[in-house]
């Protein structure tokens, strides 16, 4: 993966994810389509990987135990998804 | 938007709504330009014209 | 269980404060075609629908709804936030101001707060699914109003996005009305 800064990163992950969801609901009303299930998984792979640069850089998106948070609980740091401008 | 479905219903009853399915996977867009879209399928697009940009549309008073 | 994602699912920024905008875009936050109706309405009906695949269905949409929500009540936020006193009383958002100051609050482009008339749960899953396309329509069709309202075109091109959702699950929800029906006609015929 070629070196990205936050935002380029978080653009990253918000369209991997998106490719994840609109498949994640194509397959729920076809669930035996074998191509879309192939995707979804190499797409949930990427995604994954992606999010563990990101997290190891900025801290975690998830919490509730999904995530590690080393050194200190970065989770209640800004910013938040909503604050977008300056 | 024509879109002919491979797959015909085999049997239509009175009075029960029919949505075409969407035919097996064959592509999507790539993920940046699936989000862009709002879909990953190209057959899902369906392009909205704003009032303003319609040929014919109508003007404000004074324009 | 919902775990929480610190993320936007699309990328929301603004050209400036516009009040005028917010007033027209927060009904897609509180009001009757909005997204908490639709995260509601579907997170409630998916206990009653007769397939695990229409559970999916309901529980998958209705949990991208609240992801909507999210955006849409970042949108108004940003729209609001430093905007100055004139602007909100030139937008005839005094009446918001004073109940909410420039917070974001489930109310629709009148001031009519949400009420749970806007959904239904009638437990037939035929009749749910019906008004789960119906909800997807007017929610299309309120994105198209407020995307010939915009003036800010950052704000226009989110609208196009969240607009284009409501198409995708239309699809879903029809797809789904024809497998809910396939299944309960072939369990009558016996």
């Amino acid at each position: 993966m070629p070196a990205m800064n936050r935002d380029e990163l978080m653009l990253r992950i918000q369209a991997l994810e998106f490719t994840a969801v609109d498949l994640n609901l194509f397959l729920d009303t076809h669930p035996c389509d074998a191509r879309a299930l192939a995707d979804y998984n190499q797409v949930a792979a990427a995604l994954a990987q992606t999010v563990a640069v990101y997290e190891q850089m900025y801290g975690p998106l998830t919490n509730f135990g999904r995530s590690q948070s080393c050194g200190r609980w970065a989770w209640v740091e800004q910013p938040w998804p909503w604050e977008t401008q300056a | 938007m024509d879109y002919h479905h491979p797959i015909a219903p085999v049997r239509m009853e009175l009075a029960r709504a029919f949505v075409c399915p969407q035919p097996a996977y064959a592509q999507r867009f790539n993920v940046v330009e699936g989000l862009k879209h709002g879909t990953i399928f190209p057959e899902l697009v369906r392009v909205y014209v704003p009032e303003r940009e319609r040929p014919g549309c109508p003007r404000e008073v004074g324009q | 269980m919902w775990v929480y994602e610190k993320k936007l699912e699309y990328p929301v920024k603004v050209s400036g404060p516009n009040p005028k905008l917010a007033k027209a875009v927060i009904t897609q936050y509180g009001g009757p075609d909005g997204e908490l109706a639709a995260s509601l309405r579907y997170l409630t009906q998916r206990y009653s629908m007769p397939t695990s695949q229409a559970k999916g269905v309901l529980t998958d949409i209705g949990t991208e709804e609240l992801a909507h929500m999210e955006i849409v009540a970042a949108i108004v936020y940003n729209l609001l936030k430093n905007a100055p006193l004139e602007q909100i009383k030139a937008a005839g958002m005094e009446g918001y101001y004073a109940d909410h100051d420039r917070s974001v609050f489930f109310v629709n482009g009148d001031g009519v707060p949400w009420v749970a008339a806007y959904i239904q749960s009638k437990g037939d899953p035929i009749t749910d699914l019906h008004e789960d396309m119906a909800a997807e329509e007017k929610a299309r069709s309120t994105y198209e109003h407020l995307i010939n309202l915009s003036d800010d075109p950052d704000v226009t091109d989110v609208l196009r996005f969240l607009r284009e959702r409501e198409v995708v699950h239309f699809q879903r929800f029809g797809e789904t009305l024809n497998i809910v029906q396939d299944h309960l006609s072939s369990r009558k015929a016996w």
